[in-house]
């Protein structure tokens, strides 16, 4: 498996070099440092996202399944891909938010109804990268899309983030989809202790940079 | 109640003090009772006490007061504590949550997700988390009510919401009340009383007995979204 990180800007950067850290340097990191960078936008967030949308056009013929982890993760195990495994017939694997979710508006509201949830894009898992180009190429239209509506309909803001794009996105595209235990991503642990005596095998979280 | 002057007066009547030595008391007693008098440090939790309505002290480092009535009906508790209710004067330092009858409850909801309390007594009454303990509700983006203490209340409701004005930041929502053993009824009220939104907010009431019951449009339609 290919790992695939993007951190534009210099906290995401030391994120990024936290999870290289814990994944022992494994995992291909787009900054803008990167020969491929172009400024998307003047607003930091928003030029960070879209390039995170952008992420597979970024990464060199490759036939390995792509694993995406935002640069913010990093894991505590020594080796935790070592149970990692979808169905062979697996397009796409995600972590879902749990909770029935209520949107402001009727776009978000389809795209969550066509999944029945929320899908965090902290951890992906792509099949392969013809996969990965075809749900980013959508993935990124969406997104600047989305972005033509901040601070101009209800409850939409670049704060939204990149996930509702990539709802919409892959309720455009027909692949295969699979649920991924929480395991996979547990972003909602807020202490350092509840991190230490968790069992996940991957986190999420702008503090503790020193954990690893 | 006599002058200072007055008791001059008299003090140099019964001493037969005369001009300059009377002048000079007076402006002693006038010093003496104009100086800023430190106010009383309490160290147990400060319970109700009608007869120190208006009285002001010191409990941990913050200046408290026993409410008058006025400063109750100001500050919207009407109905829910009495008079010589103690409870923080600028009330910018905690949220407050109120029990029926007994002692001011403090409950942090910290934008760094800590939280703290003071310390009362366990009561199974009901809670009133009023969000004017918040006190620049203007910079409040996040709320994360620790909800490890509410099972000791038959219910929580909310008030002064309208006061707040919430961001999402990140992937965390912005206003995480799960768990908060609160009926729908109070989640429909606490949805009423939020302002209109622009913003990217996120409300989360899931893990309530009211969380599959309640009315998610009454806080939709004002731009929120909302977890159930």
């Amino acid at each position: 498996m290919k790992l695939f990180s993007v951190a534009i800007g210099e906290k995401y950067e030391l994120e990024a070099q936290r999870l290289n850290r814990s994944l022992g340097g494994i995992v291909e990191v787009f900054t803008k440092d990167s020969p491929q960078y172009l400024q998307k936008s003047a607003d930091p967030l928003i030029d960070g996202l879209w390039h995170k949308t952008n992420f597979a056009n970024y990464i060199e013929e490759t036939a390995e399944p792509i694993i995406f982890i935002d640069a913010d993760a990093f894991t505590l195990k020594e080796n935790p891909f070592a149970d990692f495994s979808v169905d062979e017939n697996t397009d796409f694997a995600y972590v879902p938010y749990s909770g029935n979710w209520h949107l402001p508006d009727t776009i978000r509201q389809e795209a969550y109804n066509f999944h029945g949830h929320k899908i965090n894009s902290g951890f992906m898992y792509f099949k392969n990268l013809e996969v990965a180009k075809a749900i980013c190429n959508q993935w990124q239209y969406e997104y600047l899309e989305r972005e033509k509506l901040y601070n101009v309909q209800a409850g939409t803001s670049k704060h939204e983030y990149d996930e509702w794009a990539l709802m919409i996105a892959l309720s455009k595209l027909n692949f295969t989809a699979e649920i991924l235990d929480k395991k996979w991503n547990n972003w909602t642990l807020n202490t350092k202790e509840e991190i230490l005596t968790s069992d996940s095998n991957l986190f999420q979280s702008h503090d503790f940079l020193n954990i690893v | 109640m006599s002058t200072i002057q007055q008791d001059i007066d008299q003090i140099a009547n019964e001493v037969a003090i005369g001009g300059n030595t009377k002048t000079r008391i007076a402006a002693i007693l006038e010093r003496i009772y104009n100086e800023p008098k430190p106010l009383e440090v309490v160290t147990n939790y400060p319970t109700t006490t009608p007869l120190k309505a208006g009285q002001r002290f010191i409990y941990k480092g913050n200046e408290w007061h026993y409410m008058t009535q006025e400063e109750i009906d100001s500050t919207g508790w009407t109905g829910l504590v009495s008079v010589g209710f103690p409870a923080p004067v600028s009330k910018n330092i905690c949220a407050a949550i109120l029990l029926p009858s007994v002692e001011y409850y403090d409950e942090v909801a910290s934008i760094n997700n800590i939280a703290y309390r003071t310390g009362a007594t366990q009561s199974s009454g009901f809670a009133v988390l009023d969000f004017i303990g918040f006190g620049t509700l203007a910079s409040v983006y996040k709320i994360f009510i620790i909800s490890n203490l509410v099972s000791l209340f038959q219910n929580v409701k909310f008030k002064n919401a309208n006061l707040l004005i919430l961001e999402d930041i990140g992937t965390r929502v912005s206003f995480n009340c799960t768990s908060l053993n609160t009926d729908a009824t109070n989640i429909n009220d606490l949805f009423t009383q939020l302002p209109a939104t622009v913003k990217t907010a996120t409300i989360d009431v899931s893990g309530n007995p009211g969380s599959g019951t309640c009315d998610p449009f009454i806080a939709t339609s004002k731009g929120y979204t909302v977890i159930t």
